[in-house]
């Protein structure tokens, strides 16, 4: 995998030369001087001749760390901006090898479903469905009955019912009224026709009844 | 006689324990006779068909003769009213009626009395006839046998 880097403009690549000439020109003058300090013997001196130097370069050197510090970023960032080709990049880094490499299932502990779930709005959900033909199409409603009625004990339902209504009394008080209706009418006709009967048979007979009531 | 008033409607309280009269009689003896013969009927129904059962190949009505009809439907017909009347004072017709067979003094007939009064209905049934000449409302039967018909229309016996 490459890194599709466009290529350096000339002048900075003029630039780098010069750089490399000044480097190569400030290391081969310091070898030399420390050779010849080495071979003088004058370490002692120079030691002392540079501390001045020392304790400047090195104030110098931490301004410039500092100040390097706080432009790095940015000039890193314009550099990346400037010279890298990001789509180029992600282009090539294959998603599907780093996705395949992924631990999901510890992602998805990582995640909290209730609160996720907390967030879905379930009477939306539930408008669109048509729950009614769901149920007609997907549930097999035999079994369904089957299976509530073998959980019921019908005969202790019925039962049940049959206490609280009283079938037996209510039939027995209606027949019983209707029935003992018909029969006093058949009774007070009986007596009535009894009474006549007597009547006619007592005047036919000339005979004198002294009250009703006599046995 | 009066207990149990109650269950009789006012109209007819002041009757209760009175000589029933001619029409009444007549019409609960008709009731009975009914009763009896749904019964002969029934009977000659249930041996018809248990031959049947027993040989269905070769069936055909049992001989009814009008004469063995008439035995067996009088005899059935005294038993009846036997039972009936020793035990409760009342068949069948005269519950519907609101009648009750009673000894002369209002007691109970007893068995003999009931078991004569019942052949003696059986044979001679025209004596029931009396009641219209009689001055008592007693038939030819109530005269012989000292019992009497009263108007009673309490549910049951309560003595």
């Amino acid at each position: 995998m490459t890194v599709p880097v466009r290529r350096l403009p000339d002048d900075v690549a003029a630039a780098l030369t010069a750089l490399d000439l000044a480097v190569g020109a400030v290391a081969v003058t310091a070898s030399a001087a420390q050779a010849t300090a080495r071979t003088l013997r004058l370490t002692g001196l120079v030691e002392r001749g540079a501390r001045p130097f020392l304790r400047a370069g090195r104030s110098w050197r931490l301004r410039v760390v500092r100040e390097v510090d706080h432009l790095l970023p940015l000039l890193v960032d314009l550099a990346v901006r400037r010279y890298v080709d990001l789509d180029g990049l992600v282009a090539t880094v294959d998603l599907d090898a780093a996705a395949e490499r992924l631990d999901v299932e510890a992602v998805i502990a990582r995640v909290d479903l209730d609160a996720i779930a907390a967030r879905i709005d379930v009477e939306a959900i539930l408008d669109r469905l048509d729950l009614t033909a769901t149920v007609l199409e997907r549930v097999d409603l035999e079994a369904v009955v089957d299976g509530v009625l073998a959980r019921i004990d019908l005969a202790a339902l019925v039962e049940e019912v049959l206490d609280e209504v009283d079938l037996p009394e209510i039939i027995r008080e209606s027949t019983g009224t209707m029935a003992s209706d018909t029969v006093r009418n058949v009774r007070m006709q009986g007596v009535t026709a009894d009474e006549a009967v007597t009547r006619v048979v007592d005047r036919l007979l000339m005979r004198h009844r002294p009250a009703p009531g006599a046995t | 006689m009066h207990e149990h008033e109650f269950a009789i409607p006012k109209e007819a309280r002041g009757f209760q324990g009175q000589r029933a009269g001619i029409v009444t009689r007549v019409v609960a003896a008709a009731i009975d006779a009914a009763v009896v013969a749904l019964v002969l009927l029934g009977a000659y129904l249930g041996y018809a068909g248990v031959r049947f059962l027993l040989d269905p190949r070769h069936f055909s009505f049992p001989d009814a003769s009008i004469f063995r009809s008439l035995v067996v439907g009088a005899a059935l017909m005294a038993l009846y009213l036997t039972v009936a009347w020793a035990m409760t004072g009342r068949t069948y017709g005269n519950v519907l009626l609101g009648l009750r067979v009673v000894g002369s003094r209002g007691g109970d007939v007893g068995w003999l009395r009931a078991a004569l009064r019942a052949g003696f209905y059986v044979v001679l049934p025209i004596g029931l006839f009396w009641v219209v000449i009689d001055p008592r409302q007693r038939s030819i039967q109530d005269r012989v046998l000292g019992t009497a018909v009263v108007y009673d229309w309490r549910p049951s016996r309560t003595q």
